[in-house]
């Protein structure tokens, strides 16, 4: 299979209620141009008739590689393999969770099956959250917060039932979790679907071609406060300082414009530094990190800049499994590092510690 | 040097004829007598062609085709589909009946070898794989029974060779209903993804292939377990000689056999066939010897004799994935099936 003609695949997560379906429905009778093969969950509820919708329920098995982490999603593979016979009745798959689904496997399942690998590409993880009632759901279980946290789209949904002023609250309690997705405020799920549909989150080459935000947000930060950030080397990629951790005293000033939600287990952790780093050491660190942390690091994205290399390199992960190659053509951007780790238990020090090590 | 001698010894199979399905092949199967072959394209087309070659039989039977068996009278054919429907075709391609089954995807369907006893008739017995529940119709597509919801989406199912028995794969092992009244009678245990299901011919083993790179034979009786794992790759091909000797089990691009006569396979070495270049997709052994054949994703078949030397008897180059391989029920006629809609004769 041409690597190219990989089909993309969404994965729409979100809570119970948080508008779904609706956003579902929307994508199925829009015309977007594309047509769209729906994997629906076993109490998916969707609403119009279409040719292409399969059932599927939640098997979630091991794969046998010694990997406690690398769980998978048996159903998925079985029907993404059916639904494969009949590619030339689809250009885009979706995966529709249920609320409660863990989005971990659902993605493992695209790296660590082979003949999905050739075939599909994850576009993006789409999480729908309900704004009324998200401050209320995002403690009441691990759900809501792995959803989020998986994220590359958060839909902020039902901003209608919401006052404008607990906005800005709440998409700071939800970027907390994940400082890395996109988020579209929407009502009844109207969104622009090109903004959800056609995301290439998992493709390294669009990851700072498409989102600039993610290293420039940074740089703009950097010159308005005129210090490095690897002198204390902690900070939230919204672009402000994370203080709280850190040992140096000596940045007194208060320039936040929002107040921070540092979540105790789920939460993002942003490392920068203006420079490079040695890439042997940088392997040996992430390698031995993957091993001990994977199970706990949901998301990770991120740009180094290796001595001896012309071409940054960009990568991205999901649990332990790392994609990572060197951008095409890295002229005339800055040689610095920029890395974010999205999970649960994530230890901010000792992160920070271990790339410290790894610089040159 | 075993180069040379592999391509002098190793015969070239030519196609006696070949015909082309508009997409790729789900099903193929030789009628009772041998004397046609009926193929199903996944687009939803079946076809009825003489043994000989000839124009096919083509009939529009489903929005998207599953699966595909000749009536248990041998002059009809049967067809699943994705649009949850099975139904039945008389020779001129008219629909006879339709059973609808309900939502799910039907993917695989098997007739019972015997005729079962339901309320006191014998009769053969159609079994489908229904979501998550057996659903059991008689000749005539009329239900007979449904079994419980067998806690998973079933991924294969099988008969059991001397009655009236199902064995299904599902998530969480092989279950086995009975063929009339689809009671669930008992089960396989294993916490994993079963991706197929075989029971050996003599009925003394149940097998089954897991999506996490194993084989798993259970004693049908007793239920003890053999685990056969670190397989390359999930199970994709299963199947069993015709006196129950060997299981031949796709690994990667390998062929491993188990010798499972006398005390069984439990702590013997399996026996290695490998010369494809891609995944082994299909293993179909002859009903009656050693031989069997193996299909590979890189379109390419080979014929292996399982008390042979490790070089294939006879290949064949193809281009797209083989998705079906069924001998003639007299062994003489090989028919293949591909991903690209080739049907193939040898």
């Amino acid at each position: 299979m041409n690597a190219n003609k990989r089909i993309p695949v969404t994965i729409l997560t979100g809570f119970l209620g948080a508008g779904k379906t609706t956003l579902l429905n929307r994508i199925l009778t829009e015309q977007h141009g594309k047509r769209v093969a729906v994997i629906e969950n076993e109490f998916g509820e969707i609403g119009i008739d279409h040719e292409l919708v399969i059932r599927s329920d939640e098997e979630i098995f091991e794969m046998n590689n010694g990997c406690i982490c690398c769980t998978v999603r048996g159903d998925l593979i079985r029907v993404l393999e059916n639904l494969l016979r009949r590619r030339d009745k689809f250009d885009h798959i979706l995966i529709e969770t249920t609320g409660l689904a863990d989005p971990g496997p659902v993605i493992q399942t695209f790296f660590a099956d082979e003949d999905l690998k050739d075939a599909l590409l994850v576009d993006a993880v789409v999480t729908v959250v309900d704004a009324k009632h998200v401050l209320q759901h995002i403690d009441s279980g691990p759900e809501v917060k792995q959803q989020i946290a998986f994220a590359d789209i958060v839909l902020l949904n039902k901003i209608d039932l919401v006052s404008v002023s607990e906005l800005p609250e709440l998409e700071g309690r939800v970027r907390a979790v994940n400082p890395l997705a996109r988020f579209e405020r929407t009502t009844n799920a109207d969104v622009d679907l090109a903004k959800v549909l056609d995301v290439g989150a998992f493709d390294l080459d669009r990851i700072t071609k498409d989102d600039p935000h993610f290293l420039d947000a940074e740089d703009e930060a950097e010159d308005e406060h005129g210090h490095h950030h690897h002198e204390h080397g902690e900070h939230c990629s919204c672009g402000c300082h994370d203080h709280d951790h850190d040992a140096d005293g000596q940045h007194g000033h208060h320039h936040h414009h929002h107040k921070h939600y540092h979540d105790e287990d789920v939460q993002s952790v942003g490392i920068e530094h203006d420079g490079e780093v040695d890439g042997a050491k940088l392997n040996r660190w992430l390698s031995a990190l993957l091993a001990a942390k994977g199970q706990d690091i949901y998301r990770m994205k991120g740009v180094f800049t290796v001595s001896g290399q012309a071409n940054r390199v960009v990568f991205q992960g999901v649990h332990m499994m790392l994609d990572a190659k060197p951008e095409a053509d890295s002229t005339g951007k800055p040689r610095k590092c920029a890395l974010v780790f999205i999970g649960k238990n994530l230890d901010r020090g000792e992160l920070n510690q271990g790339f410290r090590e790894v610089i040159i | 040097m075993n180069e040379t001698k592999t391509a002098i010894r190793t015969k070239r199979l030519v196609p006696a004829w070949e015909t082309r399905l508009n997409d790729c092949v789900v099903a193929l199967e030789w009628s009772a007598d041998g004397q046609r072959l009926a193929a199903a394209g996944v687009d939803g087309t079946g076809c009825v062609i003489p043994k000989s070659g000839g124009a096919p039989k083509n009939f529009l039977a489903h929005e998207g085709m599953g699966a595909l068996a000749w009536h248990a009278d041998g002059q009809r054919v049967v067809t699943a589909g994705q649009d949850g429907a099975v139904r039945c075709w008389d020779a001129d391609g008219q629909r006879c009946w339709e059973y609808l089954a309900g939502r799910a995807w039907l993917e695989k369907m098997a007739w019972s070898p015997l005729p079962v006893n339901v309320s006191g008739a014998e009769q053969k017995i159609l079994a489908v794989a229904n979501g998550k529940i057996v659903t059991l119709l008689n000749a005539d597509g009329q239900l007979v029974a449904n079994s419980e919801a067998l806690g998973s989406t079933l991924a294969d199912l099988c008969w059991y060779p001397n009655g009236a028995m199902v064995l299904a794969a599902a998530y969480g092992g092989l279950v086995v209903v009975h063929g009339a009244s689809g009671k669930r009678l008992r089960s396989y245990d294993w916490k994993g993804a079963m991706w197929n299901c075989r029971w050996s011919p003599d009925g003394r083993w149940v097998a089954g292939g897991s999506q996490e790179n194993a084989v798993h034979l259970w004693d049908a009786d007793s239920g003890a377990h053999l685990h056969m794992p670190r397989y390359q790759s999930k199970i994709r091909a299963l199947d069993w000689s015709g006196n129950g000797k060997w299981l031949a089990t796709g690994n990667g691009m390998d062929v491993l056999l188990w010798n499972c006569s006398g005390k069984g396979p439990a702590g013997t070495t399996p026996l290695m066939f490998g010369a494809h270049g891609q995944a082994v997709t299909e293993i179909k052994f002859r009903h009656h010897g050693d031989v069997f054949a193996a299909g590979g994703k890189d379109g390419n078949l080979m014929l292996w004799d399982a008390n042979g030397e490790p070089e294939p008897l006879a290949v064949f180059t193809g281009s797209a994935a083989i998705t079906a391989a069924r001998w003639s029920p007299d062994d003489k006629l090989l028919a293949l099936g591909a991903a690209d809609g080739e049907v193939l004769v040898f």
